[in-house]
């Protein structure tokens, strides 16, 4: 079920009726929000269910054996490492065995040897085929947290099967994120938050924000040009090389914006939909392209997972109060495994890899400069700025490209300025100008528009809303899933 | 307030707003009343049968019968009911798009045989049936003679042809031409959004330069019918069709009946005075299958001189306009408008705003000018005798 659905529409009202109506039996509407979170995981695959179940199972004994067990005990890194290896055992068997036995084939090829093992891999129709879970490298990430932060001290476990079940597997956040934290989100399960007119008019104001953002800028980029330049199919008649490099280019910065569109607008309508509820979760995107370096970018994209690798891969290899080259090291290994998370391909590894090498080079750069770091001016802000923003747009070109031949000839056509700009219709300038232009407004911009649907009477609001479903409806190109649901 | 009366509030109006526009457009339009087709796994789509509706346009009610064309219910075959059966497949021109069905050339020809039988003392009631799709090929029409038309046996068989139906049929890509067969919510708000914004949207954000494999292939033929539809690269779409053509005429025949193809004419070619027409493949064809007792066995109508002669001012009017602007009409597939301020627009027989489909005059003028080479080639007298 799409959140830009009138499926999901329906879905979620549903859901917070019931969930006001019982404000005041906990147990009910908690029941009733796991039930509604699991049906709409079924919605995909009901099979996989079972995987959110075991997971779930496993994480919340763990986590309570975890704190039972005396501290330094094995008893605890055992309870810990079974979390570990129950969710990264299903992560690679699911998601990472056709990358595994195609690199064993290739390494048994490369001394010459043939090996075929149980013809499994999806590339050759295998029983694996398509059997990717929806969603789960996020819950299986989030359930991690859960047993680490335990084993840390940093929580309590959770008493409540029921409540950690909702954690778990609740919807909003489910398929692809926000990576919520178990420290922030079991508290408010245990203690719903009271109804608040404001909460939910931001609410809705969140998810229209988000489906605009998907559907009329990413999905409209998406659908007329990233994919059309992108495709370097010579039987659809025409390649990269083909198009020349202006239009590449341009449609480059168009695939930044559809990334940015799609993935934020799905966050931004888990984030409001929870907040419907009465839930606040993080927020996952703050204006990305605005970062003046590429640390800062980082800070601003898909801030759930860059923490969570920050937090518990970067700082467990030692993070930065250790040497600099393994300093350097550990963050080459958190990057290379942060491509790696995105999908079971060397050009996600690369590309990870590529921004591990970026953030390295900053570094010893900023140990050159005088007192480590850049002098502030409103140049060097922009400088900044341009910088970061094309070490990430040409690193997208790297997330997309199908294969490492696509990928080769996507550079060498950035270099190709021999073919001039294609035409493009003038809608898409218009929809790529306004794109990057609301995107480097002022944040109070989008907090008085907020606070201004805020303000108006619900009717109002229905206005608005009314609208607003008019306008996507009519507007956006026709069914295109969300990308990150692949990861 | 309350959670429940919050958000009552809120779904209310949402509700109300689009009751009101489904409302509105369903009391004072057309919208969410077009005639609408459905997938067909052999014939790739065809209307659905006992449906009376709007045309795409909005501008005439359509019917299509339980048999799910334009036309009203069919007499059952019986032998020696008594009945003249004339058979019509073809794409929208002879469907009648833009026109009342009482209005189209089948129509017409019916009225016009069936009075000549009068005058001629044959005691034969003449009944059209028209089987026309809109957007069928010429391998969609050769189907749906072998599925639906030979039931009927009937004693003409007119396909009523233009060059871009030797097309190859792929049921896919010709659904994607025609996204407003898929409409199937039947709602006002949908058929408005979707003619008002989402094809013209989408067809201005398609890019000119890229189109996917199947898309690629079928532009590439498209361009060839086009531009160059006489030329060699183009003889193997028409040896197909000529052979199809032949094996049609077979069944046709076999069945007691007689064929003839129809080349219609077309404004953009009109609009070339030294042009080609698809008449010069159809003759010589028709003259190839022979004859019987000094009667042609197939016969093909080039209804182009019928034409020229029917519009001749605004003709030269238009061709002194130049080529460039009815290849830009061709091109964009679009509708090429003919305004009053054009000189003779009196005299066009062609939907002035639609100029890709025929007007009343131009079913008339072509339904004379059918029945005229029916009547010369003495086949008229001989189906009727047999």
């Amino acid at each position: 079920m799409l959140f830009n659905s009138f499926q999901y529409l329906f879905f979620l009202w549903t859901v917070y009726l019931l969930w006001w109506t019982w404000s005041e039996r906990r147990s009910w509407r908690m029941s009733m929000v796991l039930v509604a979170s699991y049906w709409f995981y079924a919605q995909a695959d009901w099979r996989f269910c079972s995987l959110l179940l075991i997971s779930t199972a496993v994480d919340f004994v763990a986590g309570r054996r975890i704190a039972a067990a005396p501290e330094g005990s094995g008893g605890r890194r055992l309870w810990l490492w079974l979390s570990v290896a129950s969710n990264l055992g299903m992560l690679g068997f699911f998601k990472y065995f056709d990358f595994f036995v195609d690199g064993f084939e290739a390494l048994f090829a490369s001394f010459g040897s043939q090996l075929d093992l149980w013809h499994l891999s999806a590339a050759r129709g295998g029983p694996l085929e398509y059997l990717v879970p929806a969603g789960i490298s996020f819950y299986t990430f989030q359930t991690l947290s859960y047993t680490i932060d335990v084993y840390r001290g940093k929580m309590q476990p959770c008493e409540s099967w029921l409540d950690f079940a909702v954690y778990v597997s609740f919807f909003p956040q489910l398929v692809a994120g926000p990576i919520v934290r178990a420290v922030d989100f079991l508290p408010q399960v245990a203690n719903p938050a009271p109804f608040d007119r404001d909460r939910v008019s931001s609410g809705i104001f969140q998810i229209l924000r988000g489906l605009a953002k998907k559907l009329l800028m990413a999905d409209v980029l998406g659908v007329y040009l990233v994919d059309v330049a992108f495709r370097n199919d010579p039987d659809a008649g025409l390649t990269i090389r083909e198009l020349g490099g202006p239009t590449f280019a341009i449609a480059v910065y168009a695939y930044a914006l559809q990334l940015y569109g799609d993935f934020a607008g799905y966050s931004d309508i888990a984030i409001g939909s929870a907040r419907l509820l009465g839930f606040d979760l993080r927020k996952n995107f703050d204006a990305p392209f605005k970062s003046k370096s590429l640390e800062e970018f980082w800070t601003r994209w898909h801030i759930s997972m860059s923490s969570w690798f920050m937090d518990y891969v970067y700082v467990g290899l030692g993070g930065s109060r250790t040497s600099m080259l393994k300093i350097l090291r550990n963050v080459l290994v958190a990057w290379t495994l942060v491509g790696l998370w995105h999908g079971a391909a060397w050009t996600f590894v690369l590309w990870g890899f590529y921004h591990g090498v970026w953030l390295c080079l900053v570094r010893l750069v900023r140990l050159a400069l005088p007192q480590g770091k850049m002098p502030k001016s409103p140049v060097t802000s922009v400088l900044g700025t341009l910088f970061a923003f094309h070490v990430v747009a040409f690193s997208m070109i790297i997330f997309r490209a199908a294969d490492m031949g696509d990928l080769r000839d996507a550079v060498a056509v950035l270099f190709d300025w021999s073919v001039p700009l294609r035409p493009l219709p003038t809608e898409l300038w218009i929809v790529l100008v306004v794109g990057y232009v609301t995107h480097f407004l002022p944040e109070r911009v989008t907090l008085g528009l907020e606070a201004a649907f805020g303000r108006l009477h619900a009717a109002g609001q229905g206005l608005v809303i009314a609208g607003a479903i008019g306008c996507f409806y009519a507007l956006a190109p026709p069914e295109a899933p969300f990308i990150y649901f692949q990861f | 307030m309350s959670p429940r009366t919050l958000i009552g509030w809120r779904t209310l109006v949402v509700v109300l707003v689009f009751v009101a526009l489904e409302g509105a457009l369903a009391a004072f339009t057309g919208y969410g009343k077009w005639v609408t087709t459905e997938k067909d796994a052999e014939l790739g789509w065809r209307p659905i049968p006992s449906q009376t509706g709007w045309s795409w346009d909005l501008s005439v009610a359509e019917h299509i019968n339980s048999r799910g064309y334009r036309d009203d219910e069919w007499t059952p075959a019986r032998e020696d009911d008594g009945v003249f059966r004339i058979a019509l497949l073809g794409n929208s021109m002879t469907y009648g798009s833009g026109v009342a069905i009482e209005d189209t050339w089948g129509r017409e020809l019916e009225r016009l045989v069936q009075a000549e039988f009068d005058r001629s003392g044959i005691d034969l009631r003449v009944e059209s049936m028209n089987f026309a799709v809109q957007g069928y090929v010429f391998e969609q029409m050769a189907r749906t003679y072998e599925r639906e038309v030979r039931p009927f046996r009937p004693d003409l068989v007119l396909v009523g042809t233009v060059p871009f139906d030797a097309s190859p049929f792929d049921g896919a890509s010709g659904e994607q031409d025609v996204p407003y067969r898929r409409t199937i919510a039947k709602t006002a708000s949908h058929d408005f959004l979707l003619k008002v914004v989402m094809l013209p949207l989408k067809g201005r954000l398609r890019l000119g330069w890229s189109k996917d494999a199947v898309a690629a292939e079928k532009a590439r033929v498209d361009t060839l019918i086009r531009e160059r539809p006489y030329s060699s690269d183009a003889e193997y779409l028409w040896d197909a069709m000529r052979a199809r053509m032949e094996d049609i005429e077979a069944q046709v025949e076999a069945d007691g009946g007689r064929l003839v193809v129809v080349a219609l004419p077309q404004f953009s070619n009109l609009v070339r005075e030294s042009a080609k027409t698809h008449a010069e493949i159809w003759t010589p064809w028709a003259a190839s299958r022979g004859e019987t007792a000094g009667v042609p066995n197939a016969l093909a109508v080039d209804s182009r001189p019928a034409f020229e002669k029917a519009m001749p001012k605004l003709l030269a009017g238009m061709r002194k306009l130049g080529f460039k602007d009815a290849r830009t009409f061709v091109e964009d597939s679009g509708y090429w408008i003919v305004t009053p301020s054009i000189a003779h627009q009196d005299e066009n027989l062609f939907l002035d705003d639609d100029m890709g489909h025929y007007g009343e005059r131009g079913h008339r003028v072509l339904a004379q000018d059918v029945f005229d080479e029916l009547k010369r080639s003495g086949w008229l007298e001989v189906l009727a005798r047999d």
